[in-house]
Formats: C-alpha cells, structure tokens, sequence
C-alpha cells in the first residue's frame, strides 16, 4: 500500500516537474521569438551564430553525411542485388538519406558539438554574472542571447541538412561503384522516384530540429543554477533531452507528412 | 536631469530558509558618495542588486524618485538603467570578448555612439587605469585586478548618473586602490553623478564618503556622515571602525 502510494506520489512530483519545466520552457522560448521583431537588432550578433552553428559544424556534418550514405548503400546492396533491383540503389539511399537520415543525423551532430556548447556557455555567463551584466545595461538577456541563437538553429540546420543529404547521395555513389554497379544504374532512376516534396519535407524537419537544439540548449543553460558542477550538468541534460525530443518529434513530423 | 536621491524602506530579502536582509532603510543622497559597509556576508553585493533591480525585493520599497523598482514593469526600470553602472564584485565581464569590446557594450548596444568615438572613449577610460594596452586581448587572460579595473571602465562609459561599485579597490595593490579611489571621486564631480561604493577599505571610507552605511545583521547599523561613525559610541560602530574588520 505505502508503495503504491510512493509511486503515485512520485508520478506526480514528475508530472508536476514537467508541467512547470515546459511552462518556463514556453516562456522563455516565446519572450526569444518575440525578440526578433523588437528594436535594437544587432545583426552582428545573428551573424556570429549563424557561424557557429553552421560553418563550423560543416566538417563533422559532411563526414556523418558521407559514411551514413555509404555504409546505408553497404547494406542495401546485398539485399537489393539477390531481386536484381541494382537500379533502385541509387534511389533509395537518396529517399533515405533526404527523409530521414540527412535530418535526423545532422540534428543529432549539431546537438552534440552546438547544443551542447551553447547550453555550456550560457550556463557559465550565467553563474558569472554575465547575464546579470546585460540586465544592468539594459540588454535584455533573452533578445541577446537567446533569439540569435534560435534563429541560427533554423536557418541553418535545413542548410546543413542539403549538404548531409547532397554528400550521402554521393558516399553511395562511390560506394555502389566500387561494388561493381554501373554509375548509371545508380543515378538512373533517382529523379524518377525521390520527388521535391521528399527533400523539402526532410528539410522542414531539420528547421524544427533546429529549433529543438537552440531553444533546447538556452534554456538548459539560462537557468542554470550552482557553479561550474551546474554547467557541467545542464550541458549534459541539454544534449539528452535534445536528444529524445528529436527522435520523438521526427517519429510524429513523419507520420503527420508522408 | 539631475542624478534622484533613492529612498530605501524597509527592504527585506530571503533565499530559502536564509533572510539576508531584514528590514534595510536607508538614503543614498543624490549627487553624492554613499559608502555601504558590512562584514562579509552582510547582504551588501544583495542590496546594490536591489538597488539596481536585478533582485527584487520581498516588501518594502526601493524610490527613485516616483520609481519603485520593487514594484516597476521591466520596461520602466530599463530606462533608469540606461544612466546606470554597476560595477560587480567579480567583474562579470563577457569573457568571450576582448577589453576593448567589453567596455564599448553599451555604447556599442544602445548606438550611443559612432565606433571610432565609442573606441577613443574607451582608450581614454582604459588609459587613466594603465590598460589601454591590453585593449585587443581577450579579458579571459587577465588577472583579477585587471578584470576589475575593466570593469571599472565599463561601469563608467555611459557617464552613469547614478553608480553602484561592488568593492572597486578590493584585489589592487595599495597604489592602484587609490587611483581607482581619485578615479571614482573624478566621475562623481564631472557629471554630479550618485555614488554607492561597497568597500572594506575603511581609510578610503572615511577619507571619501558624504555618507556611510554600516550593515549589521541583516538591518543598518547607522546612517551618517563619516564625522558621525568617528564619533559615534555605538559598540557595534567602534568594534568595525577599530579593524575588527580587515579583508
Ligand atoms: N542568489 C543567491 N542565492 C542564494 N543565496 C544568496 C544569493 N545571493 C546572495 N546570497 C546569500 O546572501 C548572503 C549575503 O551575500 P552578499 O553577497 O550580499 O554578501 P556581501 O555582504 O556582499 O559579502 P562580501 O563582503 O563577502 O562580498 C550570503 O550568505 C549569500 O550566500
Ligand atoms: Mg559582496
């Protein structure tokens, strides 16, 4: 009896946890995305993020994106080559890699090195005082720091996720030549099947991953509380709980748009 | 527009369990230095954050003016803020700035002014603190004395009418401290600006404060000009002036 009450009392301490973490998550979020349409804009700062997010996670994306297609074209030769379907190689790794893999990869990169980092380095301006600093000069935290920061998740997750999707096609290419297929037989048939609105919903995806990722990793580290030990923790729940939130909301974006 | 006199009621603040501040009053005049002192722990980096709106009080009443931060919307208390420094006990510089950055923020942010005006501002401010040459270095790699005099300079660019200085001197050699002391009295008596120094530095207390607040228990000791604490026969008083007091 006391251990069921234990468990209904700790289901609800969890249901009340959530229901206050989301709360504050839809605040803040909303407060940043308002932040784009209110004066100064400081475009230096948007431009900065765009870097960060972006330019430099362009290496290990490209990397992810040319193993994922290759080791996908590994696999799905095999199995394709004993119904001599060879010619629908090419266009399946493309469907996969523009769906589903390029999206939900980059997304998954991009958290580890960006969310991450941004969830770190809020979280330190935070216990140093830096954000009480831009408070006192009348630099709304939220607009400096956070909606900059929003915007180059969704701006450029969907760039980043063309070139994973671009670079994959290509790793199965080479793949699917060096085990002895025809490049035509590869490229053939890919304009046929994989239409626009396959790459395009990939890429509405990886804007809304984008979204996860910043907001995410923001909010882990704007309200962080307790020294360096409480940076090193919102950075790991920042990365984990970006983690979840883009596997669960690709399972439900895909099943909404395909 | 001349620098408010702000008006402190019966200020009280908690965190958790612990009240820090139990019932503060107390009058910063305007236009003048108003020294803060207390025993570590005291609550007087809590107060200036009162006084500056980034906590808010549990009761009582903060005035500048017809201003009650305890009770003003975010906007009303971001105009106040504009002709506002804070100095911070530790600096909170933006550390992934260089010095030069950091001090041009607020200009920079609020287009106050042009880039080369806000740059030459800045080089001046440094100069008097002896870092103009460390303007293009990432302030991650200064050392704690000076971090704070960029901070110093930071605090002072906007011209504040009204100052807040979370102990300036503390971590300077004894030669700095009182650079930064004639720095600090040479803002004041250029723009007339309202002064609250936080210190442990009871010479530069006496010698400098119009006024001087003595932090005791969460509440004011007393209030008084420094002939006023020389004087004054309170135990309390006698027992911190005396160096009961050192770090
Ligand atoms: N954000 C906070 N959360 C919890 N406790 C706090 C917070 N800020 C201050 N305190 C507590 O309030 C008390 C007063 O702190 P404060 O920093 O104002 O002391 P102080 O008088 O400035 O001391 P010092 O001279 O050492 O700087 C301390 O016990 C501190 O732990
Ligand atoms: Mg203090």
């Amino acid at each position: 009896m006391n251990l069921i009450l234990a468990m209904v009392a700790a289901l609800g301490r969890f249901g009340l946890n959530a229901v206050f973490h989301l709360g504050r998550y839809g605040m803040l979020t909303s407060k940043a995305v308002l932040g784009f349409f209110t004066p100064p804009i400081r475009l230096r700062n948007y431009f900065k993020q765009m870097e960060t997010v972006g330019v430099d996670s362009l290496f290990v994306v490209i990397l992810t994106g040319l193993f994922t297609g290759g080791v996908f074209t590994l696999q799905i030769i095999y199995g394709f080559s004993r119904f001599s379907a060879e010619s629908m190689v090419g266009p399946t790794v493309a469907t996969a890699m523009t769906r589903e893999l390029g999206p939900v990869l980059t997304a998954l990169m991009v958290t580890g090195r960006v969310g991450s980092a941004m969830a770190a380095e809020l979280s330190s301006m935070k216990v140093s005082e830096q954000m009480d600093a831009l408070t006192v000069m009348a630099a709304d935290p939220v607009k400096y720091l956070i909606t900059p920061r929003i915007l180059a998740g969704i701006v450029m997750l969907p760039l980043l996720t063309a070139i994973s999707d671009a670079i994959g096609v290509i790793g199965g290419f080479f793949v699917a030549i060096g085990r002895g297929l025809d490049p035509g037989q590869f490229t053939g048939r890919i304009t046929d099947i994989v239409v626009m609105g396959d790459v395009f919903n990939g890429l509405i995806k990886a804007a809304f991953f984008g979204f996860i990722i910043s907001s995410v990793g923001c909010y882990m580290g704007f309200y962080t509380q307790g020294g360096a030990s409480g940076v090193g923790r919102s950075t790991t729940q920042a990365v984990v709980i970006s983690y979840v939130s883009i596997l669960v909301s690709d399972f439900m974006m895909t099943a909404i748009m395909f | 527009m001349a620098a408010p006199t702000i008006e402190v009621r019966e200020v009280t603040k908690s965190f958790g369990t612990a009240q820090v501040l139990k019932g503060v009053s107390l009058d910063i005049l305007a236009g003048k230095i108003n020294f803060i002192i207390g025993r570590s722990g005291e609550g007087k980096s809590v107060l200036l954050k009162i006084l500056t709106g980034l906590y808010r009080p549990d009761s009582g009443s903060v005035n500048y003016g017809q201003l009650n931060l305890a009770k003003a919307k975010t906007r009303e208390i971001n105009k106040l803020r504009r002709r506002m420094g804070l100095l911070f006990q530790e600096g909170a510089l933006f550390d992934s700035m260089t010095v030069g950055e950091n001090v041009i923020f607020p200009l920079w942010f609020h287009n106050l002014a042009k880039p080369a005006e806000a740059n030459k501002k800045a080089l001046d401010i440094l100069g008097e603190l002896g870092m103009a040459r460390y303007f293009n270095l990432s302030v991650a790699l200064l050392s704690t004395g000076e971090k704070k005099r960029v901070a110093l300079a930071r605090a002072l660019i906007v011209d504040p009418e009204v100052v807040f200085f979370d102990e300036p001197t503390t971590g300077l050699d004894p030669l700095l401290g009182s650079q930064v002391d004639e720095l600090i009295v040479h803002a004041q008596k250029v723009s007339q600006a309202t002064v609250v120094v936080v210190s442990h530095d009871m010479a530069a207390t006496l010698s400098l404060a119009d006024r001087v607040t003595l932090l005791r228990l969460g509440q004011v000791v007393l209030s008084g000009s420094p002939d006023q604490f020389r004087k004054s026969p309170d135990r309390e008083v006698v027992n911190f002036l005396s160096g009961g007091e050192l770090a």
